[in-house]
């Protein structure tokens, strides 16, 4: 039998209708203003360098006492976390009584490719953590590391167990060589000194042509088709125009804390294996005494499931939880499951832990 | 349609659909609200007509089935690709999200592609096959095949993010790279011709040095040209496996249920596939090898090139990347040490001034308790007659005022702070503070104790390490402290 049955008919059909909906979509496209993100109102609480320290203003008080720093990955823009007003894992958050606070890295350039994690985690997180720590009268506070922010986390954690309240770590790495893990099968053989010694930093359109790589048909082709269907809708084409943006508004990586976190992360897989030193500090997950919330995704193909999953049993603490969410490392901000789940687990399982 | 029409009829009602396809979009695109541009009339409306071309159909080998409307012959060889980027020029004069448009086009352009083919998988022709999907498969590969080559982004060559990466990841200042293998051609050549010893040849005199940076120049090019043929040798496997894998999984789906029955169904089973076969080779040991080695090439590559940028650079007295490495390095040190330096918990001075702040606050609190117990009527009372008063160290003194604590000596001694503030003071003294008003005798009290505060150059000496801390201030107080 014909696996196939498509009528010329259909066919034809089928381009036409394509081919209107181009047509009407190049028009909407002609319509639309430059897209915004952000949706909630902020306030700068500290600037060092290029980092800014924003604390976020929700419609009410927080009712919460110990508020919640979001620690982000370099790689990206941390606006991914209140994207706009029905997307905002921020907003929700607020609502919830949460009191959020989040790092903005900024964009470094040339004069910051000496910055090290040493720089990072030793330097502009701890002191962001102390900011916050001191404007609530507070030794302890909740950290929430989110991607490669979330191995900063866990590296703070484990380097500062008396700063932290609770941790929360969002589609984290830990166990960096699973045999899923298409990035860390790249960089097995790769030459990061001659790499990063030839670059200095490491340029954000390389970065985001690994990532588009990941999965080259859907990303580069079946996503833009897809549009398609989309076109004529002038609050789904922004969306999509908000979401590109935030895809390829991608920071340069400073070279020496990419060298060390390709050479120490994902070629020694040391968070897991040992051996791992943040400027003269060890870093010994079995330090972090905190609570732990750990949220995956199940789709996620930057950082695989079993990749997060490895934080079990390797903490210190006793008090261990895992989130699994369907979805991938992006929906898990911005679909509407993660609007409904997400927030309110971090909340209730923050409540419990007050 | 019925599946027992002849060819003619087959034909005809192509034709007809072809027509009717053709006039709804020249009815978009009159309707478009933008004027067309006089150099690029949509297809059709130059005086030929789109389905006019005289490229065979996929599927229909060495037959054109609109040759009985062929008219003046078409320039286009995609008429519907064409329609594509006719909309795409009209976009191209605004000033927003023209890159989405670009991306949108070009995707689109495959897909099209894809249709365009399948209409000759649709055909009659494939009835009588052996292998009915075979001719829908061939009219997929030749869909996608049609536009750029491989058309899978990153698999064809020309497009490979590698080989894009090293031409636009430094700008425009890097452009010449790309002309870099033909401005080593003849040394390429010469090196086919005589195998890499060429590189390996000694230098001498004036220009050796020069010589030998081109020879390893030629060297790194040569060995990134190889990585990148082994690289893209990957791809194309990857590529072939997506369309050995495809072919399956499209036998899979006839079963009644399963067929498919849309374009968009037939494309997205397309795309799991190439997905699925790329992901089987780059999660290989042999993928992560070429990568690496893809890698390390290029960037053997451009530092050669960086080295040679940096020569001439520092030859038109210009300012080159290593000289600002070097300052930016020796900036960030500095700032380090600054921040280190004024972080708490971190160092000798960090440990001195938290010692110091514990002085001060000892002090603090000292005069707080002394003003709070303007104790010094117990001082005048023996010892013996009020015993319960006994945490005597402090009435002691009363009788023992020689024996009275000194000021604190050590910066940690938090515990004999308090008292190196209460002296004693004489009976008479006492006594008229005893009948005296309280008022007065802490006032005195008080006053005393920021005398000594103030007067103790050890203190004095401890408020301006407060404000300005420095590695010589241990060593001054612990001087201090022995002259004592």
């Amino acid at each position: 039998m014909n696996p196939i049955r498509i009528a010329p008919q259909k066919v034809y059909e089928e381009a036409k209708k394509f081919q209107e909906k181009i047509a009407a979509g190049m028009q909407v496209l002609r319509t639309l203003d430059d897209v915004h993100y952000g949706a909630t109102d902020k306030e700068e609480v500290y600037r060092e360098d290029k980092l800014v320290l924003y604390r976020f203003k929700g419609p009410r008080k927080p009712t919460a006492k110990v508020p919640i720093l979001i620690t982000y990955a370099l790689v990206n823009r941390p606006y991914m976390v209140d994207l706009q007003d029905d997307r905002s894992l921020v907003k929700n958050l607020l609502a919830l009584g949460e009191d959020v606070y989040l790092i903005d890295w900024g964009y470094p350039d040339a004069s910051d490719k000496h910055l090290s994690l040493d720089d990072y985690i030793n330097g502009y997180i701890r002191r962001c953590v102390d900011v916050v720590a001191k404007r609530h009268k507070l030794d302890k506070i909740n950290l929430l590391g989110i991607c490669q922010g979330g191995a900063f986390s866990l590296c703070f954690a484990s380097i500062y167990p008396e700063k932290i309240q609770n941790l929360i770590t969002m589609v984290t790495p830990v166990d960096f060589q699973t045999r899923d893990n298409m990035l860390s099968n790249w960089v097995q053989h790769l030459d990061v000194d001659l790499f990063v010694d030839t670059l200095g930093n490491v340029p954000a359109d390389l970065m985001n042509y690994c990532y588009l790589m990941l999965k080259p048909v859907r990303l580069n082709q079946q996503k833009y088709i897809g549009l398609v269907d989309i076109l004529d809708d002038k609050a789904e084409l922004e969306n999509f125009l908000r979401m590109e943006k935030w895809i390829f508004d991608s920071p340069d990586q400073a070279g020496a804390a990419f060298r060390q976190f390709i050479k120490d992360f994902y070629q020694g897989n040391k968070l897991i294996n040992g051996g791992l030193k943040i400027g003269s500090k060890s870093v010994d997950l079995a330090n972090v005494d905190a609570p732990v919330l750990n949220i995956f995704a199940e789709q996620d193909h930057l950082v695989p499931p079993d990749a997060s999953r490895a934080l079990r049993g390797r903490t210190g603490s006793d008090d261990y939880t895992e989130l699994a969410f369907k979805g991938g490392h992006i929906g898990i901000y911005v679909s509407g499951r993660a609007q409904r789940e997400v927030p309110t687990a971090i909340h209730e399982w923050l409540a419990a832990r007050t | 349609m019925s599946e027992n029409k002849n060819m003619n009829e087959w034909l005809k009602d192509w034709d007809a659909l072809q027509r009717q396809y053709f006039n709804a979009w020249s009815d978009l695109a009159q309707k478009a609200p933008f004027a067309m541009p006089s150099q690029a009339a949509p297809m059709g409306f130059a005086g030929g007509n789109p389905f006019t071309s005289s490229t065979p159909l996929p599927g229909f080998p060495g037959f054109s089935p609109f040759g009985g409307f062929a008219g003046a012959a078409a320039p286009q060889a995609a008429p519907w690709q064409e329609g594509l980027e006719q909309w795409m020029r009209m976009f191209t004069g605004a000033d927003r999200q023209n890159e989405t448009a670009e991306r949108l086009i070009e995707s689109a352009k495959t897909y099209i592609a894809m249709m365009q083919s399948a209409f000759g998988g649709a055909s009659p022709m494939g009835e009588g096959m052996s292998n009915p999907a075979q001719a829908w498969f061939d009219a997929v590969r030749t869909g996608f095949g049609a536009h750029g080559g491989a058309n899978i982004p990153g698999f064809d060559p020309a497009t490979n993010p590698f080989a894009k990466a090293i031409r636009d990841v430094a700008g425009k200042g890097m452009q010449g790279f790309a002309e870099l293998p033909a401005a080593f051609a003849p040394y390429l050549e010469q090196m086919r011709k005589e195998g890499m010893s060429w590189l390996q040849v000694p230098a001498f005199g004036l220009a050796r040095e020069h010589q030998e940076h081109y020879q390893r120049t030629a060297l790194a090019l040569v060995e990134y040209q190889q990585a990148l043929r082994e690289y893209n040798r990957l791809m194309l496997q990857a590529s072939q496996r997506g369309y050995e894998l495809f072919e399956q999984r499209l036998a899979e789906r006839s079963e009644p249920g399963r067929t498919i029955e849309s374009l968009k169904a037939l494309y997205d089973l397309w795309v799991d596939a190439a997905e699925d076969a790329y992901a089987q080779v780059a999660l290989s040991e042999e993928f992560s090898k070429a990568y690496g080695a893809l890698a390390n090439a290029q960037m053997r590559l451009r530092q050669q090139i960086q080295i040679e940028v940096e020569r001439v650079s520092r030859e038109f007295g210009m300012p080159t990347r290593s000289e600002l490495d070097s300052l930016s390095k020796r900036v960030h040190d500095l700032r380090r040490e600054l921040r280190e330096g004024g972080a708490v918990g971190s160092g000798e001075r960090d440990a001195e001034v938290s010692a110091l702040r514990d002085e001060v606050a000892a002090l603090k609190k000292s005069l707080v308790q002394t003003a709070r117990k303007p104790a010094p009527s117990v001082e005048i009372k023996p010892v013996a007659a009020k015993p319960e008063h006994a945490p005597a160290k402090k009435s002691v003194p009363a009788a023992k005022p020689e024996r009275a604590r000194a000021p604190a000596r050590s910066a940690t001694s938090k515990s004999r702070a308090p008292a190196a503030v209460v002296r004693p003071r004489p009976a008479a003294e006492a006594e008229g503070a005893k009948s005296g008003t309280e008022a007065s005798s802490f006032a005195d009290a008080l006053a005393a104790m920021r005398r000594r505060v103030t007067g103790k150059p050890k203190l004095r000496s401890a408020a301006a390490r407060m404000s300005k801390p420095n590695k010589d201030d241990k060593a001054s107080r612990k001087k201090g402290n022995k002259g004592k």
